[in-house]
C-alpha cells in the first residue's frame, strides 16, 4: 500500500514538474515580493476595519465615481488582469498596479496624483486592493477609494469587460473620453484590445 | 449481517456516490489551480504556513496530486491509496481553515481559482469548515461502503 501511496505522489510531482517547466514558471518564488506582500497584509491587518468602513465603496458609488472620471486600478496579478478586466464606458484607462509593483509603476501613477482613484481586486476576501491602498498613501496619494465585491462584483454585475495587457503610459483619456471612444460597442469583435489601445491614442 | 443495515447494492451505490462527489470536487479544485498557478501560489502564502520557499512548488503539485486522486477515485485504481491521500488531505485543508478563522486571517480559502473561483465562495469561513466536514464524511462513507462489501465478499468466499 504504501509503495502505491508513493507512485501516486511520484505520479502528481512529474505531471507538476512537467507543466510548470513545459510553461516555464519559476520554480523559486520571487522572495522580496512576497516578503513585502506579507509585511503590507500585515499592515492591512491593522487597518483593515478602518478601511472597509471608510473607504469602501458599493456598486453604484463605483459606477458613479468611473462616470465622473475616476481612474480605476486592478490590483490583481497581471496575468488575471490581461485574461479580463473591467472595461469603463469611455474607454478610460483601467490601470493594472500590483501592490509590490507600485516602484515599476511610480513614473505613470505620479500623472494621476490628484485624481480620483478606485481600487479593486478579486472579491471580498483578496487583500490586494487594501495594500495597494496603503502604498499609495505611502507614496503621497490620498483620497482613493476601494470596491471591495472586486472582479467578482464587477463580472456579477455584468459590468464591461476586456481582454490585454495595460500599456497605459500616460494621461490621456483620464477623466474625460477620449476621441472616437464614446460609442465603443463592448460587445464589438475587436473590443479585447481596445482598451489597451489607450497607449495607442497618445 | 445486521438487519438495520442498508442492503449491499444501496451501500454501493452510496459508496460510488460518495467518491464521485468528492472526486468531482477535487477535479474543479485542481482545474482552476493549473490554470492560474500564481494565484494559487499567494493563497498558499497569504496562510503563512509554509516557508515562502515552498509556495511555488506547492502551488505547482497539489492541483496534480488532486487530478490524480480524482482520477483514481473515478475509476477505481487504486482507490484505496488514493482515499487514503484524500482523508490526510482533506484533514489537512479542514485544519488550515479552521486555524485562519481562528487566527481572524481574512484570507481566500485557496480552494478554488480560474474558471471555478466562484465555488471559493461557497467553501470560505465556517460555512467552509463544515462543507469540508461533508467531504470528509463522504469519503468515510465511502471507507464504509467498501468494508461492508470485502467483508460480505469474504464470508460469501467463506461459505
Amino acid at each position: 500500500m504504501l509503495i502505491r501511496v508513493f507512485v501516486i505522489l511520484l505520479i502528481s510531482a512529474l505531471l507538476g514538474i512537467g507543466t510548470a517547466t513545459f510553461r516555464g514558471l519559476p520554480w523559486k518564488p520571487d522572495v522580496n515580493a512576497m516578503a513585502q506582500r506579507a509585511a503590507l497584509g500585515d499592515a492591512v491587518e491593522r487597518r483593515q476595519k478602518e478601511l472597509r468602513a471608510s473607504v469602501g465603496v458599493n456598486l453604484d458609488q463605483f459606477k458613479a465615481l468611473i462616470a465622473q472620471g475616476a481612474v480605476v486600478i486592478d490590483a490583481r496579478a497581471r496575468e488575471d488582469y490581461e485574461k479580463a478586466h473591467l472595461r469603463t464606458d469611455f474607454g478610460a484607462p483601467v490601470l493594472n498596479v500590483e501592490p509590490e509593483h507600485i516602484g515599476e509603476n511610480l513614473n505613470r501613477l505620479n500623472e494621476l496624483l490628484g485624481q480620483p482613484l478606485v481600487l479593486y481586486c478579486n472579491s471580498d476576501t483578496c487583500e490586494l486592493a487594501e495594500m495597494l491602498y496603503i502604498r499609495l498613501e505611502e507614496n503621497g496619494f490620498s483620497g482613493m477609494k476601494i470596491f471591495f465585491p472586486g472582479w467578482e462584483g464587477i463580472t456579477a454585475a455584468k459590468l464591461d469587460t476586456v481582454a490585454g495587457p495595460d500599456r497605459w503610459t500616460g494621461s490621456t483619456g483620464v477623466g474625460q473620453p477620449p476621441a472616437g471612444e464614446e460609442n465603443a460597442d463592448p460587445s464589438d469583435s475587436g473590443a479585447s484590445e481596445t482598451q489597451t489601445g489607450e497607449a495607442e491614442h497618445e | 449481517m445486521n438487519e438495520m443495515a442498508p442492503p449491499r447494492g444501496d451501500m454501493n451505490l452510496i459508496g460510488v456516490a460518495s467518491r464521485v462527489g468528492v472526486a468531482l470536487i477535487l477535479l474543479a479544485a485542481a482545474l482552476g489551480k493549473i490554470e492560474l498557478p500564481q494565484n494559487f501560489a499567494e493563497e498558499v502564502a497569504a496562510y503563512r504556513v509554509a516557508p515562502v520557499a515552498w509556495v511555488n512548488a506547492i502551488a505547482y503539485l497539489l492541483p496534480w496530486l488532486e487530478v490524480v486522486l480524482a482520477t483514481s477515485l473515478i475509476t477505481g485504481v487504486w482507490r484505496r491509496e488514493s482515499r487514503l491521500i484524500v482523508l490526510v488531505l482533506l484533514v489537512g485543508f479542514t485544519g488550515l481553515k479552521i486555524y485562519s478563522q481562528v487566527a481572524g486571517l481574512h484570507i481566500s480559502c485557496g480552494c478554488f481559482s480560474g474558471t471555478f473561483a466562484f465555488l471559493s465562495k461557497i467553501f470560505e469561513g465556517p460555512r467552509g469548515i463544515a462543507l469540508n466536514l461533508g467531504l470528509l464524511a463522504l469519503v468515510a462513507t465511502d471507507f464504509y461502503s467498501d468494508a461492508r462489501r470485502n467483508a460480505v465478499a469474504s464470508r460469501t468466499d467463506k461459505s
